[in-house]
């Protein structure tokens, strides 16, 4: 089992996923799979292009009920999604293009009930906009944004709505790479402060290593590829803020890499 | 044009800029050979009839056709006419308007009734409403109401096939954020299913706005209106009852002046405040 002492906010137990095909014969996705997450924990799960990281995300998420198994969110069962727990996609097109940028970022608020929190509320989502960089962009619509802004926004959205737990899938997939490291900076320093947890998913070795505590790899399970994906844990146990040439993070980021090419598809047979 | 300095603003961060310079003065041009095209041709109908000797009957020129125009507006028959066709045209509009978002949202009710809706579109699509008339006038008399609704029948089909398209075109994410936070059937109307269905409704509207009025004055045309009464398309049919070809062409020079009105004042305002705003190409 993977996972760990501390109060647990997520649990997955015997997770599986299968697709039907054709013929009766189903695609599996993956299956197996028994995970925890601690409250303000934050994991990578990194596997190649394809393997259905994205599937997994989203079971967690509540967005697609498994094929075996549950998902256990602060105790109780996930019967689908819930605003506790919010996806952040790597698309640009997850704001909302006739909302200007202050609508999209306290739309959570204005559709969840407590109408008595919203000022206070309200308050808070500009506390964060300020953090993000935002506040000179609240008047702008999402399409005069550029693709760093946006991701921004649906971020500020996701910790305005108060979730304890960010899904986040490839959100800095689609932004080149000095982007991409500002954002990273950025996402620790809201984490650090605001104490959520969070599922990054990537397939970056080098993104994994320098934002998680705890790294899962999806792996072929079985004999044949084909046969789903499990997941493997790898503790990360270098201090933040960590640099990528530190001898650590080079020395895991080559376990990594020699695991995932040794388990790659493209190998045929899993070790 | 002041859509396009307000982009150029944001141009420091703006991703996918589409205006390029230079646009903004090709537009200019553009409209500027378009009217003078159109002056080009009004002063062409002024001076072939007069030159060519052509009998005013068969070709008058555009003074005496403004003339007769003026004539009845002056005695109120002309503004009586367009109130009633707009009237009448507003009112189908809405009505296929109202149609059409039931109609689309019982499609989105589960897979069979979107089926049935699809289908019922697709059947009733290609029927041109001026074919429904003599039923309609069976059912519903010689009156307003017959023409009513084929205004109505012209209008709600290609309105339906566009805003079901418009709910089709809505980005899966956003669906997904809509479920994130549990909106509610109202919330999900409100906040994600209209505004996201409303590029296409507008352009359906206008379509259905064209087919409207064409539907009106064929009918008009056909059999007339009731108790006197009646819209432009009853008026070229008196003017071609009294050889009063004049006001033949009166009418027509009304009906495309306006059409080119709402096209270009309604519609483009209407875009302009919602779709082109939020960056939508339409």
């Amino acid at each position: 089992m993977i996972g760990s002492k501390g109060e647990r906010l997520l649990e997955a137990r015997a997770l599986g996923l299968w697709y039907r095909g054709e013929e009766g014969r189903g695609r599996r996705v993956f299956q197996g799979i028994d995970l925890d997450i601690e409250r303000g924990e934050f994991v990578a799960v990194l596997g190649p292009s394809g393997c259905g990281k994205t599937s997994l995300l989203k079971t967690l998420g509540g967005f697609i009920s498994p094929s075996t198994g549950r998902v256990l969110f602060q105790g109780r069962r996930l019967n689908g999604p819930c605003p506790e727990a919010v996806m952040v996609f790597q698309e640009f097109d997850q704001l909302f293009p006739w909302k200007r940028v202050w609508s999209n970022v306290v739309f959570p608020i204005k559709v969840g009930g407590d109408v008595h929190r919203r000022e206070a509320m309200e308050g808070r989502a500009e506390n964060i906009l300020a953090e993000l960089g935002l506040t000179d962009y609240l008047r702008y619509f999402p399409h005069q944004l550029s693709g760093g802004m946006k991701q921004r926004a649906a971020l500020a959205r996701a910790l305005v709505s108060g979730a304890s737990l960010l899904l986040m899938d490839e959100p800095f997939g689609s932004l080149d790479a000095q982007r991409r490291e500002e954002m990273q900076r950025l996402l620790l320093r809201m984490w650090e402060e605001h104490g959520f947890s969070a599922i990054f998913v990537t397939h970056d070795i080098g993104e994994a290593i320098s934002l998680a505590d705890r790294i899962l790899v999806m792996v072929p399970d079985g004999e044949e590829w084909g046969g789903g994906y499990r997941l493997h844990e790898l503790p990360v146990k270098l201090s933040r803020p960590r640099s990528s040439v530190d001898a650590g993070f080079l020395e895991l980021y080559q376990e990594i890499y020699s695991y995932l090419s040794t388990a790659s598809p493209e190998s045929g047979r899993t070790r | 044009m002041g859509d396009m300095r307000e982009r150029d603003n944001y141009g420091d961060i703006s991703r996918d800029e589409e205006g390029t310079p230079g646009t903004s003065r090709e537009n200019r041009n553009r409209r500027v050979n378009r009217i003078a095209f159109v002056l080009l041709v009004l002063i062409l109908w002024e001076l072939v009839p007069r030159l060519s000797g052509i009998s005013p009957l068969l070709f008058p020129p555009l003074s005496r056709v403004l003339e007769t125009m003026a004539e009845d507006f002056l005695a109120g028959t002309l503004s009586e006419r367009i109130g009633f066709s707009l009237l009448i045209i507003f009112e189908g509009v809405f009505l296929a308007l109202v149609l059409a978002l039931l109609l689309s949202l019982g499609s989105l009710v589960g897979r069979g009734m979107a089926v049935w809706v699809d289908t019922l579109v697709v059947l009733m699509h290609p029927l041109p409403g001026i074919a429904l008339l003599p039923i309609l006038i069976l059912w519903a008399g010689t009156g307003r109401t017959a023409v009513l609704w084929i205004i109505v029948h012209s209008v709600l089909w290609p309105l339906s096939t566009s805003i079901v398209a418009g709910i089709r075109t809505i980005p899966q994410h956003l669906y997904d954020v809509s479920r994130n936070f549990n909106l509610r059937l109202h919330q999900r109307l409100l906040h994600l299913i209209i505004p996201g269905a409303l590029p296409h409704l507008l352009s359906g509207l206008r379509i259905g706005w064209a087919r409207a009025w064409r539907a009106l004055i064929a009918a008009e045309m056909v059999f007339g209106a009731a108790g006197g009464s009646g819209g432009l398309g009853w008026y070229i049919f008196q003017k071609r009852v009294f050889m009063d070809s004049q006001g033949l062409f009166a009418g027509i020079l009304l009906i495309m002046g306006i059409g080119i009105l709402f096209e270009e004042l309604f519609f483009e305002a209407l875009e302009k405040i919602s779709v082109k705003k939020w960056g939508g190409a339409s």
